[in-house]
């Protein structure tokens, strides 16, 4: 295992205080009742938390953020571009140090899907700056947020790697597991701080235990085992059950919006009012979005919404497996909340259950 | 490639009228060199303040300048439309697998194209026709919805024909009104009743989506294997890199793992291209 330190939630409250000196801090904050969202904190006070449930969209933000330029340009070409005036293209990468904290296991395993997704074929300069700049300060759960949540079911209830500290609620201490050698560095600055003893380490190993029987109902939501999910999902793209969902779903997107591991976007050029300038943009989008898989011409190649959530579901549950070897579902249950029509994950995960079951699926 | 997705400064050479709606545009690089591509492989093209698409690069490499032939069916395609020669564009590539010229080697070749669809075929064709003894008997089969909506008249009328051992057939949707003596008929009977042999045969087509459909269906009717049918898919495309998600179908992205694909391939994906 990782080496494990101990530390007063006073010292490392202070800890905390002192990073948000020098370093932006983001962590869950309460907004309205009941509901959290990421934001820039001066203080320790989000890991005290005792109502939380997941914030209303993930960490994902301050790794791909909303909107951005990914290049600027002189000269847009509607002018043309004039004798001895040169086009210029530059890009600007963000690398603000930042550290995300309280970040729940799911959401770092989020991360992690993000990352392979970024890194892959032609790596991503400005996500990978905004990774490498950030350090991840994760926060075990004790038990599970609410109903809604199945991380449990797809095995992101415990984080394994994928931060640079983890913390673990021992009562009057933190329990600080570290990831990486960038977590350790960190760690340095931490005062009142021990090396973890036997003791300690045998107080962790029965909260882990204890996770077991808390987490079992969020583990039971999923009729069958969460690994289980591609080969469920295999042949399913015929089966009455995306109709059924289909027309429930609205298309509005707020599933994609909130998801942790949606990654997809758009890009579209702005220009500034005097037309000289000009930004390349990317901006997230959604699949259950109407015109996603639109393109010229008119045609399109997922027009009913039953198409759509088809494609997320598959997206999550069976291609991101087949392209990068992990479930593109983290159980966090963003979408289920937000969702204006009530589509559970998996609830649609058991019905196309035991649809398959029935043999009525010829997919 | 391209770092950031910023692109590479290219210019507009020469603009060739093809039909009322489609233009072919010779590219030059004045600043930094081009890219090597191979038939199939696509490239996107920008004007700063437009947009950004992907099109299939329609020269072959064997020969230059680099050319893209376009229809004017979107934003950034309608301003294309309107530029002069001499508009600087930004252009990046190449993307995408391209068509499998080395294995294609030894076999006689059925091309089948509908209306724009035989950009990418026409880089294609160029090639096997610039390696001639790599490759067998050729045959064009292509349509368009009216004698003036046909593409390369002077390579489909003059060049292709004359090119040893290579059959050209061309017909159109309808002919009303147009000077026309050519067949008349869509592309998928067209190609049945000329029933080209299977046997040593790979067919290649690209062209709308509800043309490949039918063609395809021909092909099976004609006993042509799903190994030995090959097309290539459309899809809007943001990055060219596998991030942006647009071109996602099944585990595939169709800008790296495409656009082409051969029939048995396609069979192990889902219906949404």
């Amino acid at each position: 295992m990782d080496t494990a330190k101990v530390v007063g939630k006073p010292a490392f409250a202070s800890f905390i205080e002192r990073q948000a000196e020098e370093v932006s801090v983001v962590a869950p904050v309460a907004r309205a009742a009941g509901e959290f969202s990421y934001g820039e904190v001066q203080d320790a006070s989000s890991l005290e938390e005792e109502e939380y449930i997941p914030t209303l969209s993930s960490p994902k933000k301050y790794l791909l953020p909303p909107q951005e330029a990914l290049f600027r340009f002189s000269s847009p070409a509607d002018s043309a571009v004039h004798e001895g005036e040169e086009l210029e293209y530059t890009a600007d990468v963000e690398q603000k140090r930042r550290i995300l904290l309280a970040v729940r296991p799911c959401d770092i395993a989020a991360i992690h899907r993000m990352d392979q997704v970024f890194s892959d074929t032609e790596p991503d300069p400005h996500y990978l700056a905004r990774r490498r700049a950030a350090i991840i300060i994760g926060l075990d759960c004790l038990e599970p947020c609410d109903e809604l949540a199945f991380c449990a079911a797809v095995g992101t209830s415990d984080a394994d790697e994928g931060f640079d500290l983890l913390l673990t609620d021992l009562g009057e201490d933190w329990l600080v597991r570290v990831g990486t050698d960038q977590g350790a560095e960190l760690l340095e600055e931490c005062q009142e701080i021990r090396d973890a003893t036997e003791q300690d380490l045998q107080r962790l190993k029965d909260v882990v235990q204890a996770k077991e029987k808390v987490f079992r109902k969020c583990q039971e939501r999923l009729d069958f085992p969460g690994e289980d999910i591609p080969e469920v999902l295999e042949g399913s793209e015929d089966s009455p059950v995306w109709d059924e969902y289909g027309d429930r779903c609205l298309g509005c997107g707020r599933c994609n919006l909130v998801c942790p591991t949606c990654f997809c976007f758009d890009v579209e050029d702005t220009v500034s009012l005097d037309l000289k300038e000009g930004e390349r943009t990317r901006r997230w989008d959604g699949c259950t979005l109407l015109e996603f898989a639109a393109v010229a011409g008119g045609e399109n190649f997922r027009r009913e919404r039953s198409d759509r959530l088809r494609h997320m579901f598959l997206h999550k549950g069976k291609y991101g497996p087949e392209r990068y070897g992990d479930l593109y579902c983290i159980g966090c249950g963003r979408c289920a909340r937000t969702c204006l029509a009530g589509i559970d994950h998996p609830e649609v995960y058991n019905a196309l259950m035991r649809h398959r079951d029935k043999g009525d699926d010829h997919g | 490639m391209s770092e950031h997705l910023i692109p590479q400064r290219a210019r507009i050479a020469e603009i060739i009228d093809e039909t009322p709606d489609v233009k072919t545009f010779r590219v030059e690089f004045p600043w930094d060199p081009p890219f090597d591509y191979m038939p199939g492989q696509c490239a996107m093209l920008s004007l700063p303040a437009v947009g950004e698409a992907m099109f299939s690069i329609t020269s072959s490499p064997t020969r230059e300048p680099m050319e893209f032939s376009i229809k004017k069916i979107g934003r950034l395609t309608d301003v294309l439309h309107r530029v002069e020669p001499g508009q600087e564009i930004g252009i990046r590539g190449p993307y995408g697998n391209g068509f499998p010229v080395d294995a294609m080697k030894g076999s006689d070749l059925l091309f089948i194209g509908g209306g724009i669809g035989l950009a990418p075929l026409r880089s294609l064709i160029n090639y096997c026709f610039d390696h001639r003894a790599d490759y067998g008997h050729g045959h064009i089969i292509y349509g368009a919805r009216s004698p003036a909506d046909l593409v390369f008249k002077e390579e489909l009328f003059e060049n292709w024909p004359e090119v040893d051992n290579v059959d050209v057939d061309v017909t159109v949707d309808a002919a009303e009104g147009q000077k026309w003596d050519g067949p008349v008929g869509f592309v998928p009977p067209f190609l049945e009743e000329l029933d080209p042999d299977p046997a040593g045969k790979i067919a290649v087509t690209c062209g709308p989506p509800i043309m490949i459909k039918f063609v395809v269906q021909s092909l099976e009717k004609m006993q042509y294997q799903p190994e030995n049918v090959i097309t290539t898919l459309e899809k809007r495309m943001k990055c060219g890199v596998g991030k942006c998600g647009r071109c996602n179908v099944g585990s595939q992205y169709i800008c790296i793992d495409g656009p082409v694909f051969s029939l048995a391939e396609l069979e192990r994906l889902p219906d949404d291209y």
